[in-house]
């Protein structure tokens, strides 16, 4: 591939996916912003393994799989700070309910609310089944699990917000 | 549920970038590739410099006596290390063999499946270790004890393994081992009973040539006893009343001492200690395999069923776009 060919590949592929890599990176990481810095870091990323040439089978699986890796090294940064530090230094409050979001927000806001309180294990597969609308198969790609694997834990997503949704709603 | 599904997806689709926050980052992202086009990179990448694993040899070439002792400690530890590979519970070697021969073994074992073998391998030494160690009379019930507290450290450490793999949601690896471990136990569990079985019915014969000895000399005695017995009645009636309760007495007691010397012979205790043991943990297993299978068809049928749905959709989509394909041009 040329180089003005390879650009041209790479903004049509950043108008194609923008909005669905952001969207998966807001709900794995609750943040507009870091959202947005992940998706710019991703298509980064995503230039320079263009730029090396090298072959890419399932495009959309590798840029899932590029912010996939992303928001993991943010959770690792995340996890450095005490909770004393993030009460002292943004007013972070641990006893945060989100029982309040949920009566005054509308149902579909709710849920989404309600998923952002599931262990990530559960979050990742949920949010890459049912809003990216990844097949089982590119979910197991994009994660480095089995396919089976996958489909117990996508099983067990779902029995834990619909239990978590009788418990609150 | 799918109602919540289709809501939670209602929910999502409002989440995306505005349309300025878009073009900028597109901007930004047209500019970085200007920057770092494709010969840069590749440049970048060739400057690399990968320094060998293998540079320490290099330094440690002039140390000939340093090696000459690494090689000879190599060799006695190795020696020591199969020495202590047929060690049992009390030996000396034996913790050479637990804490040294088999840590390095699962130090080899990287995958979590591997790790779990080796787990499931582990319980097969220790039950072999038991197995030994039970049949010997000469080990002291101690050794017993600790080899019997072993099988079972080792079979929670292996179970541990298939609660890791239930964590991690693969449902198939958990099976897989807990029905392996179910299997070990249940061969062990055998095994083990077959022992016993022909422990105590050897000891049954030593009692019943020791019984049949006591007998004779019982009934020599008793012979003695009656002739004198038959002397002393005829002149005095409350003697042989006394001599009828003695006589009685002594019928009972070869009865009683075979079976104390059953209690102190046997020394099976501790295997049978291990059977009740080992049958807990296969028991539970084989319910924990059954329900686990049971759930695993059920999810089964569910996925088929989504996936003939996901199917019957799109063919509905193709259907639909279609005809406005063709009317469009």
């Amino acid at each position: 591939m040329k180089d003005q060919a390879k650009e041209g590949y790479f903004l049509k592929s950043y108008d194609e996916f923008a909005d669905v890599i952001f969207r998966h990176c807001f709900f794995r990481l609750s943040d507009r912003d870091k959202a947005k810095d992940v998706t710019q870091e991703t298509f980064i990323r995503f230039w320079k393994y263009l730029a090396e040439e090298k072959e890419i089978v399932n495009q959309r699986a590798f840029l899932y799989k590029i912010a996939n890796n992303l928001i993991i090294d943010e959770y690792r940064k995340k996890e450095s700070f005490s909770l004393d530090q993030m009460q002292e230094e943004i007013g972070f409050d641990v006893g945060v309910d989100f029982r309040e979001d949920l009566e005054t927000k509308d149902l579909s806001q709710r849920l989404v609310a309600l998923i952002e309180t599931l262990p990530d294990k559960y979050r990742e597969v949920l949010v890459m089944r049912h809003v990216d609308g990844l097949s089982v198969k590119e979910i197991a790609r994009v994660t480095g699990e089995t396919e089976n694997v996958v489909s117990v834990r996508i099983h067990r997503a779902i029995e834990k917000t619909k239990t978590l949704y009788e418990k609150f709603a | 549920m799918r109602n919540l599904l289709k809501q939670f997806k209602k929910g999502s689709r409002e989440v995306r970038l505005t349309v300025e926050e878009k073009s900028a980052m597109r901007q930004a992202l047209l500019q970085f590739a200007q920057e770092n086009p494709v010969a840069h990179t590749s440049q970048a990448k060739n400057s690399r410099t990968v320094v060998s694993p293998y540079s320490f040899m290099r330094k440690a070439r002039g140390f000939k006596v340093l090696s000459a002792t690494v090689i000879g400690g190599i060799l006695i530890g190795g020696t020591v290390s199969f020495a202590a590979e047929g060690a049992l519970p009390g030996n000396v070697l034996y913790p050479v063999k637990t804490g040294v021969n088999e840590r390095v073994r699962g130090v080899v074992a990287v995958t979590p499946q591997a790790k779990a073998e080796w787990d499931i391998a582990l319980v097969e030494r220790r039950l072999t270790e038991m197995k030994e160690v039970g049949s010997l009379e000469s080990i002291p019930s101690e050794t017993k004890e600790f080899a019997r507290k072993n099988v079972r450290k080792y079979a929670e450490r292996a179970q541990r393994r298939i609660v890791e793999f239930d964590d991690n949601d693969d449902d198939e690896r958990a099976l897989e081992v807990a029905e392996n471990l179910a299997r070990v136990l249940q061969t062990y569990e055998k095994e083990l009973l077959e022992d016993i079985h022909k422990k105590t019915s050897e000891q049954d014969n030593d009692e019943d040539k020791q019984a049949n000895v006591e007998i004779k000399k019982s009934s020599k005695f008793k012979k003695e006893t009656e002739r004198v017995r038959t002397t002393v009645s005829t002149s005095t009636p409350s003697v042989k009343i006394e001599n009828s309760i003695n006589n009685t007495e002594r019928e009972k007691r070869p009865s009683e001492d075979t079976n104390s010397i059953r209690i102190k012979k046997s020394g099976t205790e501790s295997l049978e200690k291990t059977i009740d043991d080992i049958r807990e943990v296969r028991e539970n297993l084989e319910k924990r395999n059954k329900e686990k299978k049971a759930e695993y068809e059920r999810r089964k049928e569910t996925r088929k069923e989504e996936g003939q749905k996901e199917e019957k959709d799109e063919e509905r989509k193709t259907y639909i776009s279609a005809p406005s394909s063709e009317s469009e041009r």
